[in-house]
């Protein structure tokens, strides 16, 4: 439900953030974009109603089978487990691949995944302030140790950085000699 | 047969021609499997050469060099989910799970067989039908396009797993993210929230990289155990015989490849339309009419036969306009029709007539380019495969990120690209664990365009009558696609009615349980 939740909140707000932005000479401009956030909004709204109805249900399910689970219990074991809340069993894929509120994936290290997107937007903020040899070369070698989480010995730490030169510096021939791309430079290493 | 026809084959299987097919199917395929340069790209790169050329080394050239990017597209989409142009934006949808289960290398030869098989279709269909269909593609106008989006827009129903109104949700997330930027129609500067870097709009392949290239990446350095897994999976169960076992499994669908050379050809000749929607209609149709639609977007073969026989269909399609009319279906046939141009050739009922001979060289070059395919992709790109399946997880993921990177940055040569990519990314991923899915968003991102073209020219045509938005409606073309739709969005409704209609059937536990990866109804 809390993701329900979330996904109703983030359309409703895309909605209202895009909404604000809109300045239109042309009225066929405005068309598409005004009936695009307005179905966003509408459809933010029917996902967070519908989270909140199935919760809703499910807390009564649940409530409504605790006494007869009991007493079946009692008689008949087991019988009672049948009696579920609607949220209380995801549906799953033919291939086992999660169901109805599958998107939860097998549990990861929520930091490893913080320390990968910080990488790759540092990297990309990087790019272009130092140029692709010195943020490339960083960065490789960095997210390489990340993949090996963390401490290499020192001898896989100088392979990585030699394949990091490497392949940097391939890239940097091949798009601006080969493919002409004016690649960032570094100020100082002109590369 | 055709003037000058004769000629020309003899000229086409001359060693240098040959040759000059083989070069440029090479090339094509390097910059087509790098993420960021398309095939427009490397065929504007290319244009330069070919000033040195006589005209029919130069078509040639091209020609095969547009083969082979397209072609190349779908290596990257199916080893690193980044596809390598947006002709290949489907290829990933099963061509990666298939890697992720260790088959990645089946998935190469099934796409090169389907290559070869869309790349002669189209040349076929350029050949015979060139002339009949292109007073057809004239038809069509704003109104037939913005259907034409609509009717994409309902492969959402494919596309979303979890659930349909997020499917709907995330495809217009798409639709909200293409309009960012300055108004196909009217020239209104929209969403930019101030930036003047976005007055330009989010390019598509930016988008692509962004949505399928940065989760797979995160994904990767969050779980590397996983993908070594499958490695191991696929060097362990490499056995003999799996080549010609693969190409029978494909060319035993025939329906699959027809239908979906013939989609390709048919919007490729659509001027605008291209690769990147013939590859997601042909894959949505093979689901629709597969008797197992539940298994595409888990490594399903047809899931990746369907879009690259489309995508490589579209090359002939699309010259169909282009040298009967003078109309580029594809913003590479533009590259194509300059070289016409700069020597002198008019696009037209002459180019077949007084230009016979070199025509029909640059159409059958085509042909051959499509068959060399065959041994170049069978060769380079199974050598690319088992050198991705054999460097290190921790290799590789920055090798990806870095040329992900650089192909956003060689878009528009702006490092605002880069963030805005990743940043694109990042959202990707949150929003695929809030149930949107990545490809749904990417839908609404290259329909988008069409879709707000479409409604704003044709509001624009049809502003001297009373109601300007019928004439969405009356015109028969419009109409004809408008019921396509409306099957295309009933299609689930009846599937489920004739499923639960074959369950109450076969009550029966002993029945035949399905046994192929797929298959045609």
């Amino acid at each position: 439900m809390r993701r329900d939740l979330l996904c109703a909140g983030l359309l409703l707000a895309l909605a209202v953030i895009f909404w604000f932005q809109q300045d239109y000479t042309t009225p066929v401009d405005a068309v598409l974009p005004r009936f695009v956030l307005v179905v966003l909004a509408v459809l933010g709204v029917a996902i967070g109603a519908a989270a909140l109805l199935r919760s809703r249900r499910g807390r009564e399910g649940t409530a409504q089978a605790a006494a007869p689970a009991r007493t079946d219990a009692e008689g008949v074991p087991g019988a009672g487990a049948a009696v579920v809340g609607p949220d209380a069993s995801p549906a799953v894929h033919g291939d086992g691949s999660g169901g109805a509120d599958g998107g939860e994936d097998a549990p990861v290290d929520r930091r490893v995944i913080t320390a990968a997107i910080l990488l790759l937007l540092g990297w990309g903020a990087a790019f272009g302030l130092f140029g692709l040899a010195v943020s490339g070369v960083v960065a490789f070698v960095a997210t390489a140790a990340l993949v090996k989480r963390g401490f290499t010995p020192v001898r896989g730490l100088l392979v990585d950085t030699g394949v990091a030169i490497g392949f940097v510096l391939l890239c940097f021939f091949v798009f601006t000699r080969v493919l002409y791309v004016p690649l960032p430079v570094s100020v100082l290493l002109g590369i | 047969m055709f003037p000058g026809f004769e000629d020309a084959l003899a000229q086409v299987l001359s060693p240098p021609t040959l040759l000059l097919c083989l070069i440029g199917v090479v090339g094509g395929m390097a910059v087509g499997a790098t993420p960021g340069l398309s095939a427009t790209v490397g065929l504007a790169l290319l244009l330069p050469v070919t000033f040195t050329l006589d005209p029919t080394s130069g078509l040639v050239l091209m020609g095969a060099f547009y083969s082979g990017a397209i072609f190349g597209g779908s290596f990257t989409a199916i080893l690193v989910n980044a596809p390598g142009t947006p002709s290949s934006i489907a290829t990933t949808f099963d061509g990666y799970p298939m890697t992720k289960q260790g088959r990645s290398e089946t998935a190469i030869t099934a796409v090169t067989t389907a290559s070869v098989f869309g790349g002669l279709i189209g040349v076929a269909g350029l050949l015979l039908l060139g002339p009949l269909v292109a007073d057809v593609v004239l038809a069509f106008g704003p109104q037939e396009y913005f259907w034409l989006g609509i009717f994409g827009l309902t492969m959402i129903a494919s596309l979303a797993t979890e659930s349909l109104i997020k499917g709907f949700a995330a495809g217009f997330v798409g639709l909200l993210i293409s309009a960012i930027g300055i108004a196909p129609v009217g020239g209104d500067v929209r969403f930019t929230f101030g930036f003047t870097e976005m007055q330009g709009g989010v390019p598509l392949i930016v988008a692509l990289i962004g949505f399928f290239t940065v989760p797979a990446m995160i994904d990767l350095m969050a779980d590397p155990a996983d993908r070594s897994a499958a490695m191991h999976k696929e060097r362990a169960q490499r056995e003999p015989g799996m080549l010609a076992r693969t190409v029978r499994r494909v060319l035993s669908r025939p329906i699959n490849l027809f239908r979906s050379a013939v989609i390709g050809a048919f919007v490729g000749m659509l001027p605008g339309a291209g690769g990147n929607v013939a590859n997601l209609i042909a894959y949505n149709e093979a689901k629709r009419a597969s008797k197992t639609p539940e298994r595409f977007g888990k490594g399903e073969l047809d899931g990746v036969v369907a879009p690259e026989t489309a995508n490589n269909a579209v090359v002939g399609g699309g010259l169909i306009p282009l040298l009967t009319l003078g109309i580029p279906g594809a913003p590479a046939d533009a590259v194509i029709f300059g070289v016409l141009m700069l020597h002198g050739l008019r696009p037209g009922a002459d180019l077949f007539t007084e230009q016979g001979p070199l025509t029909f060289t640059f159409i059958l070059a085509l042909a051959i380019a499509a068959l060399l395919l065959a041994p170049v992709g069978l060769v380079a790109g199974r050598g690319l495969q088992r050198t991705v399946v054999r460097t290190p997880t921790h290799l590789l993921v920055p090798a990806i990120a870095l040329l992900a990177i650089i192909g956003a940055y060689a878009v528009r040569n702006n490092p605002v690209d880069v963030v805005l990519m990743l940043g694109l990314g990042v959202l990707g991923y949150g929003l695929r664990h809030l149930g949107l899915p990545p490809p749904a968003i990417v839908l609404g991102v290259v329909l988008g365009p069409i879709i707000e073209s479409g409604l704003g020219q044709g509001l624009l045509a049809a502003s001297g009558d009373d109601r300007p938005w019928l004439s969405f409606f009356t015109r028969p073309i419009s109409a004809g696609i408008i019921v396509v739709v409306l099957l295309a969005l009933l299609w689930p409704l009846l599937s489920r009615w004739r499923a639960r209609r074959r369950q109450a059937g076969s009550a029966a536990p002993n029945t035949t349980a399905s046994t192929g990866e797929g298959g045609e109804s």
